[in-house]
């Protein structure tokens, strides 16, 4: 059980109880996938008795972002062609949209716009189920949300440096927080119990070559990070791009020359997910 | 010097790391090539190599069975248990004596060995075959990256060779052609992915260490499972196959259950929606001598499956349709 | 291709991308060409934008087509703060050459576009210009 973590700004802590509540059909969900016997009708027939969440899970499912947009008609199909974790995921995302989108203007579709381009390194360094890097791409900025819902003065006062001492968000958030939102990222994670490969992308995509168990995700999630503030779709608080590790690079096997492909990818997938919402 | 020179088949500069203590191995192997050719990072130990190795995968890792730190083949499984570096060929430098020991080589995950001393033509030779083996086996398939025919080739081989119990399943499309007709290529690449991905998901949820899915090419796949395993797996792929490839048409034709074109001449022609065909080869007792074989078999079981115009297995000369 | 709001679309126009239902399953496909019949169907579903082939629309700063010229733009700005750094320097000038290549791909395109659309009208224009005549001719004659 994860506990409460203690923040430099005026001695204030940032409260498990007031993280945002995961739909209880997750936390079932997740017991059925972790029981060998349980097959994927029964964790299909469990999801979907939400009616109102699957619709935003095959909305979700369709767009670009994952490999079949346009194609994926129920739950079970979903769940068989882009596997549960990436399931969990877009669950994740559509329970916290509201406070991204109530908390941060552009955040979301940052976060949509970074899923995208998580998928698309993942192809081009050719790791397995590409998909499932998306994950961490939608929920990377979720700690900057998490610290404006629960003490929303703090906010305030990151964004007022970042306007005044020209820094971006993450450097305000280390002087103000005392540490950055990968680290709030970190500590959600635990609460969640989320896999340690998710764990890593969301915790380390500022410091990729630190990933201990999972640097391939970590390292997809930094380079996505920077691509999508590059072409500016939507706010990650600031405007400037992150720094590139060249070792997030090498650690893939990626050259700048490979980027560009995926460049081209995103130039036109942008487009379309450009309406994704659940307004 | 001419700079086009270059160790096949890459052709830009190589990095390679040695990991020896010995002053013979270092200068033996580090005079192989130019450093244009390739650039060797010596270690003396093997734990400053391992953690290099995160950071900077090399192209090519020699190391000397006698590291001061630990034994040079647990450093070498230990490199090949990650999986991301898996494919980095890994050189073992043994002793005459060693090779005594190492008698059971499926236990030292080495790509091949050298016997110190070596003659540098010897080890040139060694070094560059190995190089070249290891980008040989990167035969996936560009669309869906699974293994291509010649690791499919060899998985099924190997398996024979031991004489292990398997069931061998070879799958197709029908109607694929028409498909991609109407459809164009890239729809038809997304079907394709889309099988590929059944396939893939539902052989995984069998958690079984030797089970494998390969892409032979087009719209052909093959797997391999535990003959007690495989029937199940058929049932569930055709089920989940049926139940997703609807959504790739246009929704008239998806309502219509077929495609309907006209040919050059002008007459109407109606291809039904797609269905996947599955042929199961088994191998019990030891019965399969070569991977040939397999395949003759299989071809004659995949006639029959494909007589049928909806999905359904066939499975060395008993037939299951899917329910109608 | 340029995304437009559906309002502003004409029958004629070819989809360049599927518009899909609320559930996310396509509803039209993409290469299929619109008409008043599917632009109504499509305004009661509440669809705001299709994304059509080509670029239609002469949208002055309407976030269509590409970004790739902004992008150009900004780029100082958004590397301001690595001028001492050599891997971000070489970074940058990488990207810069990229979409400098985009940004005049694009742009021949569109200018062989707009050529394609001026031969167009004169066509026409010449095709009237031969029936008209030919109306006259065919008057004096009577």
């Amino acid at each position: 059980m994860a506990e409460d973590l203690k923040t430099e700004y005026k001695g204030k802590l940032l409260a498990v109880k007031d993280l945002p509540t995961l739909p209880k059909v997750l936390e079932e969900v997740t017991r059925l996938v972790e029981d060998p016997d349980a097959s994927t009708d029964k964790i299909a027939k469990v999801i979907s008795l939400d009616q109102v969440l699957t619709a935003k899970v095959l909305k979700m499912v369709n767009s670009p972002i994952y490999g079949f947009p346009g194609r994926i008609g129920s739950i079970h199909n979903a769940l068989v062609l882009l596997g549960f974790n990436v399931i969990r995921g877009v669950i994740i995302s559509t329970s916290v949209f509201d406070i991204m989108t109530k908390s941060m203007v552009g955040l979301w579709e940052h976060s949509v716009g970074c899923a995208l381009a998580c998928t698309e390194i993942a192809k081009a360094a050719g790791l397995k189920d590409p998909e499932e890097y998306s994950v961490a791409g939608l929920l990377h900025d979720l700690g900057k949300v998490v610290a404006a819902v629960q003490m929303p003065q703090v906010k305030i006062d990151i964004e007022a440096l970042v306007k005044s001492q020209d820094l971006t968000y993450f450097q305000a958030e280390k002087k103000v927080l005392g540490f950055g939102h990968d680290r709030i990222n970190a500590w959600l994670a635990g609460h969640w119990h989320l896999p340690v490969r998710l764990t890593e992308g969301i915790s380390h995509h500022h410091t990729p070559t630190r990933a201990e168990h999972y640097p391939a995700s970590a390292c997809v999630v930094h380079i996505a990070d920077f691509l999508v503030r590059l072409m500016e779709y939507g706010s990650g608080g600031d405007d400037n791009v992150p720094p590139l590790d060249p070792n997030a690079l090498k650690i893939l096997k990626l050259q700048l020359k490979d980027l560009e492909g995926v460049l081209d990818q995103l130039c036109d997938k942008f487009l379309e997910v450009a309406d994704l919402s659940f307004a | 010097m001419d700079s086009c020179e270059r160790i096949a088949p890459f052709t830009r500069q190589l990095n390679g790391f040695l990991l020896t203590p010995r002053r013979e191995i270092l200068e033996m192997v580090s005079g192989l090539w130019t450093t244009d050719l390739i650039a060797w990072t010596i270690y003396a130990r093997g734990k400053s190599a391992i953690e290099n190795l995160f950071t900077d995968p090399p192209d090519l890792l020699v190391v000397d069975s006698r590291m001061p730190d630990m034994p040079g083949t647990d450093l070498v499984n230990l490199i090949k248990s990650e999986n991301v570096y898996r494919q980095v060929p890994v050189v073992l430098c043994l002793d005459a004596q060693d090779l005594v020991q190492c008698s059971n080589w499926s236990t030292i995950e080495a790509d091949d060995f050298l016997i110190i001393p070596c003659a540098a033509d010897e080890a040139r030779a060694r070094l560059s075959l190995t190089l070249c083996r290891a980008s040989r086996s990167l035969d996936a398939n560009p669309l869906s990256r699974l293994p291509g025919n010649t690791t499919i080739i060899q998985r099924i081989q190997e398996l024979i060779d031991n004489r292990q119990d398997f069931a061998l399943g070879y799958v197709d499309l029908d109607f694929f052609k028409s498909f991609n007709d109407k459809y164009g290529f890239s729809r038809g690449d997304e079907a394709l992915l889309m099988t590929a991905r059944i396939i893939v998901n539902t052989i995984r949820s069998f958690s079984c260490a030797s089970s494998f899915v390969g892409h032979v090419g087009g719209d052909d796949f093959v797997f391999i499972l535990p003959p007690d395993m495989v029937e199940d797996a058929c049932r569930q792929i055709i089920d989940r196959f049926d139940a997703i490839i609807p959504n790739c048409y246009d929704p008239e034709d998806q309502e219509r259950g077929f495609i309907r074109s006209t040919d050059r001449k002008g007459n109407f022609q109606e291809f039904p929606i797609m269905a996947i065909s599955l042929a199961v080869v088994l191998n019990l007792d030891a019965r399969l001598k070569h991977f040939g074989e397999a395949s003759q078999i299989a071809s004659v079981l995949k006639k029959k499956a494909k007589e049928n115009p909806k999905s359904c297995y066939v499975i060395d000369r008993r037939d299951h349709s899917s329910a109608a | 291709m340029q995304k437009i709001p559906l309002t502003l679309a004409k029958a004629g126009m070819v989809l360049a991308k599927p518009v899909l239902r609320s559930n996310g399953l396509v509803l039209i496909g993409e290469n299929a060409e619109l008409s008043d019949a599917i632009i109504q169907r499509l305004i009661k579903m509440e669809i705001e934008n299709v994304v059509v082939q080509g670029t239609p629309l002469d949208l002055e700063g309407v976030g269509s087509g590409t970004p790739y010229n902004r992008i150009l733009e900004r780029m100082d700005h958004l590397f301001r703060k690595y001028e001492n750094d050599q891997d971000m320097a070489l970074v940058k000038k990488r990207l810069r050459e990229y979409f400098q290549l985009k940004a005049a791909a694009e742009a021949a395109k569109a200018a062989q576009a707009a050529e394609a659309v001026e031969a167009a009208k004169a066509a026409k224009a010449a095709e009237e210009e031969v029936k008209e005549t030919a109306k006259s001719t065919a008057k004096k004659g009577v």
